[in-house]
């Protein structure tokens, strides 16, 4: 068992280029099941290599920077998270887990998609309400720009006065919000409806949405992305 | 545009959801996961709800190792997941187990519902205190007994569907129990418990022979 501490040393370009093209082909049309329980067990042990192994596999078999950040790391995070809830994995043992997926997350290569957004095509991703959970956001970001978007994140926190600013200067095609938790409702609410009034669609997303079904409505988005997948096609529909 | 106004083709869902349109048009065929609204030419027209339960469905299957029926029966609503077994159950967790349940158990037993939880098969897995006095039986000789051993023969057919050809949720199923300490009629709740491995049928419930007691004016039930 390996302690998560130093870089993750799984280099995935080179891993990639030994998976000969027929076995991709393969290997894409019946479409892997992903391991996301050993993942899981990697992670709550702390052992970054045995993760970085099997994110490895999952890429080379998939070919898809998206489907390793979906079907792997997001159902792994949702089972660490639930058994943090349930009082079987310590605070610690949650956030070095995070921080694995974290880094193996960003040190998966591009792959970009066939046929991506059209060109120029641009997106503004922030943390709502002083927001500081944004893993989540960023391994969006890496999605979004294998689809082609050209992604600008906001570094948290994000107050209301600096989104607006961003919109305006960089004047986006889609605004994507994320909030763990929403200490007040209204604020949200009033930042999303000033964006708005700028004629630009927002997608919300994060565990404090995906929590509470419906309150994306309440708070006046156009959509909720709630997962990579979805957003990545939302974000789509509402650039046309 | 709103997402309450999207209309999703088959393609757009199966890339929200990282499926093959064949395998979704597979699901609703054989399974009815969904039920998609039509255009005028027929063509599949989906809403942000659709795509939710698929992704449930899909995650039940893929994440937590349910079959494809248990994990559409989840996802509408009609099985209830047991997140502590799930969790329980998952090799990632070896020496994490939880004594959790005994609190549990303790209120289950204070409860004058008759409680009993039966595997897929019909065996009784456990029950709680209100049911062994039901029974007569020990509660430890319970475990593992056939619950239609317990059930007048009249009935036995009728006790078996809480959990043959599957699990399944039903409300207000009258039987007749017969025990060495009683005859008599019980309306049971079954509640469909989902694990990685298996489905348990949870079954609560009441004495009608002696419920009609209640339905008696105050006065002369209590002889006041």
């Amino acid at each position: 068992m390996t302690p998560a501490t130093g870089p993750c040393e799984v280099e995935f370009d080179k891993i990639l280029d030994t998976v000969p093209e027929a076995q991709r082909s393969i290997t894409r049309s019946r479409r892997p099941r992903p391991p996301v329980a050993a993942f899981v067990a990697a992670l709550t042990a702390g052992d970054a290599t045995a993760a970085g192994h099997i994110a490895t596999g999952h890429l080379a078999a998939t070919r898809s920077r998206l489907a390793v950040i979906s079907d792997l790391f997001h159902p792994a995070q949702y089972q660490i998270g639930e058994l943090w809830y349930l009082g079987r994995l310590g605070v610690a043992e949650e956030h070095r887990a995070t921080a694995i997926v974290t880094r193996l997350a960003l040190s998966l290569p591009p792959t970009p998609v066939d046929h991506p957004v059209r060109r120029g095509a641009r997106c503004i991703l922030a943390g709502l309400g002083g927001e500081q959970h944004v893993v989540g956001l960023q391994l969006l970001a890496l999605v979004l720009r294998d689809e082609g978007w050209r992604v600008d994140e906001l570094p948290p926190p994000t107050t209301r006065p600096e989104l607006l600013r961003a919109v305006i200067a960089l004047r986006p095609d889609v605004v994507g919000l994320s909030a763990a938790h929403l200490p007040s409702i209204r604020d949200i609410s009033a930042t999303i409806a000033e964006v708005r009034r700028l004629h630009l669609p927002v997608v919300v997303g994060g565990p404090a949405f995906n929590r509470t079904p419906g309150l994306w409505r309440t708070v006046g988005a156009d959509a909720h992305g709630s997962d990579a997948r979805v957003s990545t096609v939302l974000l789509r529909k509402l650039l046309r | 545009m709103d997402s309450e106004d999207l209309r999703l083709t088959i393609g757009e869902v199966a890339a929200m959801v990282g499926m093959s349109t064949d395998t979704i048009r597979a699901w609703e065929r054989r399974h009815r996961v969904l039920s998609p609204g039509r255009t005028a030419a027929r063509h599949r027209r989906y809403g942000m709800d659709d795509v939710e339960t698929l992704r449930r469905v899909r995650h039940n299957v893929s994440a937590r190792g349910l079959s494809l029926k248990l994990a559409v029966a989840e996802a509408h609503g009609l099985a209830f997941e047991d997140s502590a077994a799930r969790v329980e159950d998952h090799g990632a967790v070896e020496g994490h187990r939880g004594t959790d349940e005994a609190p549990w158990r303790a209120v289950a037993d204070l409860l004058p519902n008759i409680i009993c939880i039966l595997d897929d098969r019909g065996n009784i897995v456990d029950a709680n205190m209100a049911f062994a006095r039901t029974a007569g039986v020990l509660r430890l000789q319970l475990r593992g007994m056939r619950f239609v051993a317990l059930v007048d023969p009249a009935d036995r057919v009728k006790a078996a569907r809480l959990y043959r050809p599957r699990p399944q949720r039903l409300r207000g199923w009258e039987i007749n129990l017969r025990t060495p300490m009683l005859s008599g009629l019980f309306s049971f709740d079954s509640y469909v418990v989902l694990t990685m491995t298996t489905a348990f049928v949870v079954l609560i419930g009441r004495d009608l022979s002696s419920s009609g007691m209640e339905l008696w004016p105050k006065s002369e039930a209590t002889g006041a």
